[in-house]
Parts: C-alpha cells; structure tokens; sequence
C-alpha cells in the first residue's frame, strides 16, 4: 500500500479517490456519494465528479459506511465516467 | 465482532443506502430479494434506522435480531428452563464434592462392614464432603486387616470406591462365626481385629461363651463380618503325675506334662501324695490360654 500511495502522490492524485479491485473478490471504492443504481450485476457509484459503474456477477454490498464501500462478487467491467 | 442485526425493507437499494449513508449508519451485507431489500446494521443503530423509514410505505421489518437479542430473548422466554439448568449445574458442583454412596469392592469385600467402619471412622460418610475423609490413615488400616495385601480408595463422582484385595491363598479359608471359649476361666486380654468383642477383661467366661461377635455395630445398625482377633483367658487346673518315688528329676517331668500348646504357665504349685508303689504329684496351675480366630 505505501508503494501505491508513493506513485499516487508522486502522480499528484488524491488517493481518497482511488478504489481497489481484487478479481473474482470485489472491491474497495472511495469517496462514494451515492448509488445511482443497484443490481447484482451493476453498480452505479456517483462520486464528486465521477460516476462508477461497475459490471460482474453476484454484486453485493458488503459494507457501507461514510463514504467508503465495500462490494463482494466476481467484478468483471470498471467504467469512469 | 459486531452484534449486527438484518433488516428487511420495501424500497430500492439505492434510496435505502443513501439514506443511511446521510444518516451515518453502516450498512453490511446488502442484497436484494424480490421488491425487499435486506441488509444488515449494528444492533445499537436498530432506532436510528427505523426512525428513518418511519413512513408506512416502506413497511420495515427486523429479519434476524443480533445474537445478544436473540440469546435474551431465548433468555426471557425460558426463565424455568434457565433456573432448573443453573440449579441442576450448581446441584451437580456441589454433590460432586460430597460422598453420596460408599462401595467396597475387590476379594476383600467379605471384609466390608469393617471396611466401612474404619471409613466412618476417618470422616467418609453419605452426604458428608469428602474433604472431612482422611483417604490415607483409612487405606493404612485398612491395609492393617488381616490377609489385606491391596488397598485403592477413589472417588467416582459422588461415589467412594474402596478396592480391596486379600492373599489369594488365604481367601475363601476363613472361619466364619464368632470367636468361642473353649474353657472357663477369666479373660485377662481380649482384641478384636474386626468384629465386636463380646466380653471385657474381668469377665469370667464358660466354655462355649463368646468372646468376639461375628458382627459390626455401625452407628445403630448391627451388620455381619468376618470375627478376627484374639482372647487370652486365665484358668486353673489341677493334673496328677504318677511316679515312682519324689525326686527332682520325677518333679521336673511332673511339670513338663502340665506343658500345653498356646499355654502360658502364670502360677504353679504342686503337692506329693504317697501311693502304693510311689508317689503322686498333685500339679496345680494357673495359666493363659489363647484363642484366635482368622489372625493366619
């Protein structure tokens, strides 16, 4: 993780705005406003400036708190809009 | 971990989780089923979230309770259960610590009204604790009685097992019945292994008088044992010796002929009579006569 922040900062990217995904596990997204839309197999995260959908399989919310969300499932498609 | 507990909603997941994002509640564990949207919060926020879907139209309800609910729940509505539980667990602690039955087992066990005395006597006792009982002076004794060559005494929950083993050899050779006078005389020591001593020393006895009972007297009640110990009983005879005329070599085998087995001589005298052809010894005495019963 400090290597990824080292490159973020390096970049000049705020790494509050940053998200993980782990293949076949889900994924850790931040700065989360809102949800546009929910469906196991989309996800729609608005952000401040940027809207999240995300695409797979079995999408679940395993965790919801502040502005950080944590989904479960087989995460296949990531887009920024 | 975290005391969660799942609710059920009516409402799209997307206006559900924005509202408890606005409200600051974490949410776990979202999915959807149906038109119901399920998904989990800490049990402390449950008034926090129905409070904001307090309208009627998203008919809110509670799936599953967080485990501490549910085990006060379960709690609340089996108070009868819980008490006789505890009690039972408490009852099985404390009954535990104390001896409710008393078992001699083992070839010694012919040997058991006298086994459970010494154990009566070194503080065993039903429904009394079994911290009172002096396990190791009871195994000495017991240990102590005749043909014992084994002693184990445990306790199995509420029960005190006395193992007992005798020689082999001597078992099923035991002389049952009580110790009896073969004489009269007066008893001058009497000890009585196991059993009950039926006379006191003093006690002038006849012969087929008893002298140790073949039985036990624990607390008010008489039990049947094996009869082991010794008498020894003060008598006087008289015998006559025929010799053919008084010199010492005749009195000294005048003497000899009063010699009895498991006899002590205590006092002795003699008087000559002159008869046709010699004489007559008149050998009076008083001597100890043993008797014992199991002591082999």
């Amino acid at each position: 993780m400090k290597l990824l922040e080292q490159i973020l900062n390096e970049l000049g990217a705020d790494t509050l705005k940053s998200f993980t995904v782990i293949p076949s596990f889900g994924g850790y997204f931040q700065c989360v406003r809102s949800i546009a839309e929910y469906s196991p197999q989309k996800i729609l995260l608005v952000l401040k400036k940027t809207v999240v959908t995300i695409e797979g399989e079995k999408l679940e919310i395993g965790k919801y708190f502040e502005q950080d969300i944590f989904i479960k499932g087989n995460i296949k498609v990531i887009n920024v809009d | 971990m975290t005391d969660l507990t799942v609710i059920s909603i009516v409402s799209t997941a997307e206006n559900a989780l924005n509202r408890l994002k606005k409200a600051e509640v974490a949410v776990f564990n979202c999915k959807k089923e149906g038109a119901e949207f399920i998904f989990s919060i800490k049990s402390k926020d449950i008034k926090k979230v129905f409070a904001i879907f307090n309208k009627p139209c998203y008919n809110i309800k509670v799936k599953k309770h967080g485990l501490i609910r549910r085990i006060l729940s379960f709690a609340a509505l089996r108070v009868g259960l819980l008490v006789g539980a505890v009690a039972f667990v408490a009852l099985a602690a404390v009954s535990n610590s104390f001896v409710l039955k008393i078992e001699v087992s083992g070839s010694g066990s012919y040997l058991e009204p006298e086994i459970r005395r010494i154990v009566l006597d070194e503080g065993a006792a039903e429904f009394k604790s079994f911290s009172a009982f002096n396990g190791a002076t009871a195994t000495g004794r017991i240990l102590a009685l005749p043909q014992v060559t084994y002693c184990n005494i445990l306790k199995k929950g509420s029960v005190l097992i006395v193992d007992v083993q005798v020689d082999e050899e001597h078992y099923a050779s035991q002389e049952q019945g009580s110790l009896l006078s073969d004489c009269d005389g007066v008893v001058k020591n009497v000890v009585a292994v196991c059993g009950t001593a039926a006379v006191n020393v003093g006690d002038a006895v006849k012969r087929g008088d008893a002298l140790i009972y073949a039985h036990t007297v624990i607390g008010e009640e008489q039990q049947s044992c094996l009869a082991v110990g010794y008498a020894e009983i003060e008598l006087y005879r008289t015998v006559e010796y025929f010799a053919d005329e008084d010199n010492e070599q005749n009195l000294k085998e005048a003497y000899a002929s009063c010699l009895i087995e498991n006899e002590q001589i205590t006092e002795r005298k003699h008087t000559v009579k002159p008869t046709e052809g010699g004489v007559i010894y008149v050998i009076e005495f008083t001597c100890l006569h043993k008797l014992s019963i199991n002591l082999n």
